[in-house]
């Protein structure tokens, strides 16, 4: 079968972190002196922003936080799916790997993640927590990644800074 | 010593921030401003239409909430033409740029009317790249009509 070529371009979570609390703050500036423009009205400093309501403001800039969570999430994918990797190419003894390499004949380069994430939450019942948290976590991903074009029921709300746990944890569980 | 520092702090945040608005006034104003609009609108932009009967007038309320001001109640213009609908739908006071702002709402798509200085109205026309907004008379009505009703 052939191995995939692992780029060693994918970001880390705490990079993108990094990312996200500069762009944060740049936005927030940007957003205060939109507010600021409203209640002294009539000064436009940028007509992509000319007639829209606070609650718009809002929406426009929490674009960065799904952005932010998609890529969270996606940087997460990559850490679970090299590791699947390394761990079939390495030929690895344990359980895990055991397993993996099982599914891997199954199915080549094109397991799904989901399966993947059920090896971890059967074989090691101490990372069940993290597994099934970043199982909930995949909605938004999914919902995020497809366009949002249907009403999503992801069962609790998702900030940034949770995805961000939810991602960490889950990389240090399964990279120990 | 804490409560003085405290106390300067805001002294000093109050004197930046400007004199308090008066949030109630401002509603009250954008409420007048947007009856008197559909005023000219029914009484002079669509007298003839509304006249001979091919456009049927009504007016609705819709609850606004804003930052500052609160839950509010702002009328809505609906225009009727057969089975097809238009709402001017207030959307609020509060806004970049201008001193409010109405959807015209349609089958086929949404404009912008905003209230500029002097309480004049115009259409939107554009945002990017460059902002265009066309004073709201009867010939910029009717453009906006046909951008959002059906062909």
């Amino acid at each position: 079968m052939r191995r995939v070529s692992l780029s060693g371009s994918e970001k880390t979570v705490g990079a993108i972190w990094d990312w996200y609390e500069v762009q944060s703050r740049l936005a927030l500036a940007k957003k205060s002196q939109l507010l600021q423009e409203i209640r002294s009205s009539h000064r436009v400093s940028d007509p992509t922003f000319f007639g829209m309501t606070t609650e718009e403001i809002d929406d426009f800039f929490c674009e960065l936080d799904l952005l932010t969570m998609l890529d969270l999430l996606a940087s997460a994918e990559a850490a679970i799916r090299v590791n699947f990797l390394n761990r079939v190419y390495r030929r690895l003894k344990d359980d895990v790997s055991r397993q993996f390499r099982t599914l891997y004949k199954a199915n080549g380069n094109s397991i799904r993640l989901e399966d993947v994430l059920n090896v971890w939450k059967d074989l090691v019942p101490a990372i069940k927590n993290q597994v099934g948290d970043f199982n909930g976590a995949l909605l938004l991903r999914h919902w995020l990644a497809h366009g949002r074009y249907w009403t999503p029921k992801f069962g609790r709300d998702y900030y940034p800074g949770d995805v961000y746990d939810i991602s960490l944890r889950l990389i240090n569980a399964i990279s120990t | 010593m804490a409560e003085q520092s405290l106390k300067e702090f805001f002294r000093k945040k109050k004197a930046k921030a400007g004199g308090d608005i008066d949030w109630a006034a401002r509603k009250d104003e954008w409420v007048q401003t947007i009856r008197d609009l559909y005023k000219t609108i029914t009484d002079d932009y669509l007298a003839e239409p509304v006249a001979d009967g091919s456009v049927a007038v009504a007016e609705d309320e819709k609850t606004i909430v804003e930052e500052f001001i609160g839950p509010y109640q702002a009328p809505e213009l609906v225009l009727q033409v057969g089975d097809e609908k238009v709402v001017f739908s207030p959307k609020g006071r509060n806004i970049v740029g201008a001193s409010g702002r109405i959807d015209l709402v349609g089958e086929m798509g949404v404009k912008t009317l905003v209230v500029q200085p002097e309480r004049r109205w115009g259409v939107v026309e554009s945002r990017t790249p460059t902002l265009r907004i066309v004073p709201l008379d009867k010939e910029s009505l009717l453009s906006a009509l046909k951008d959002v009703m059906r062909p």
